[in-house]
């Protein structure tokens, strides 16, 4: 635990003084959590790799600004989050619809995708996550797909660890519901 | 010494729960099972990435901080999409974007060089050479709001002139039959 710390620690320094080869541990150490955060949020490759690519380019350029006041990881999957919610945000925005129709027109598009090799039932399971809000949404993605502890995304969320179990308890509900429903 | 059930229950460490902690721990896992049920055990993503994706992004990383291209601090500055293949896109959004620009801040200066002395092909030429792409996410990062809501009002392309573009310059016409 210590020594992660202080790896991290040194990490950080590092990246302050412009190390690339400090950069290219970091992307190296997150890349694929980072990449599968957003894809559970974008769903598809192409954009999730856009995200993925801005997130560390803010990273790089933002290092300065991290104060160390929470975990590195932490502060990674704050701006992942923040950088696939306000891609979602734009596209939808450039076609003119709302957010949550640009969600289900991702979906529908699933099936033609050629990163996507689902079933039937994890189409359907998309399509259940795609009906609540949108932070009921990220909260049962981290949890079940990520398997992120309710304690750091409560880091990652500012939200208490009740109200993220709470979320979880909710969002899991009414996917049953809606599975058995349609 | 035999322990009873309930010794055991009163030699327990002084550890404090929440309230109602069984009762809402019982209710979350018969949340959790019955969706388990309904989804014939734990579901999995099913999403695919290419091969030797991570390796791929790891390298274009790496070259984008040795060449010190992630060092501008500007935030408008254009994010470089090594390996794409959308260079048809941009090329048509870029000349697009240029067309726009051109007619909501009509500068121009002796001095230094402006839009109006770019012609689109050269835009399209400088794009394509350097293998430049840019997901319409990466426009729009360099866009204000304003500057979308003025390119919302003010693009405007004739449909010949569109015609004509695309018959000159795109190599699939499929989408023509579409």
């Amino acid at each position: 635990m210590i020594e992660t710390e202080i790896s991290e620690q040194r990490l950080i320094s590092l990246l302050k003084e412009g190390d690339t080869g400090a950069f290219s541990t970091l992307v190296k150490q997150f890349q694929e959590r980072l990449y599968w955060h957003i894809r559970n949020i974008v769903k598809n490759h192409d954009d999730t790799d856009d995200v993925l690519q801005n997130v560390f380019i803010k990273v790089y350029r933002n290092i300065d600004k991290f104060k160390g006041d929470s975990k590195l990881y932490t502060w990674l999957y704050r701006i992942a989050s923040n950088e696939a919610i306000t891609f979602i945000n734009k596209r939808a925005k450039q076609q003119s619809i709302t957010s949550e129709e640009l969600q289900i027109r991702t979906i529908n598009n699933l099936e033609s995708d050629v990163y996507f090799e689902g079933t039937e039932i994890q189409l359907k399971l998309q399509r259940a996550i795609a009906t609540l809000p949108s932070k009921q949404q990220q909260v049962f993605q981290m949890k079940y797909f990520e398997d992120i502890t309710y304690e750091t995304m409560s880091e990652i969320l500012e939200t208490s660890v009740g109200a993220l179990k709470s979320s979880y308890h909710i969002a899991t509900k009414k996917i049953t519901e809606h599975l058995k429903n349609n | 010494m035999i322990m009873k059930p309930k010794d055991l229950h009163n030699d327990k460490p002084n550890f404090k729960l929440p309230d109602g902690y069984f009762n809402s721990f019982a209710e979350e896992l018969s949340a959790q099972i019955a969706l388990e049920k309904v989804l014939g055990g734990k579901a999995k993503l099913g999403f695919d990435i290419p091969e030797g994706y991570f390796e791929s992004f790891e390298g274009r990383m790496s070259t984008l901080s040795r060449k010190r291209i992630l060092n501008n601090n500007t935030e408008n500055t254009k994010v470089i999409k090594l390996n794409s293949k959308k260079w048809l896109w941009t090329a048509a959004s870029i000349a697009a974007i240029a067309l726009v620009i051109i007619s909501v801040f009509p500068w121009s200066t002796a001095e230094s060089p402006t839009f109006d002395s770019l012609e689109i092909a050269e835009i399209e030429a400088y794009v394509e050479d350097r293998d430049i792409a840019f997901s319409d996410y990466e426009l729009g990062d360099m866009l204000t709001d304003d500057a979308f809501e003025s390119l919302e009002s003010t693009a405007y392309i004739e449909d010949a002139a569109l015609v004509e573009y695309l018959e000159n310059n795109l190599e699939d016409g499929s989408i023509f039959i579409e």
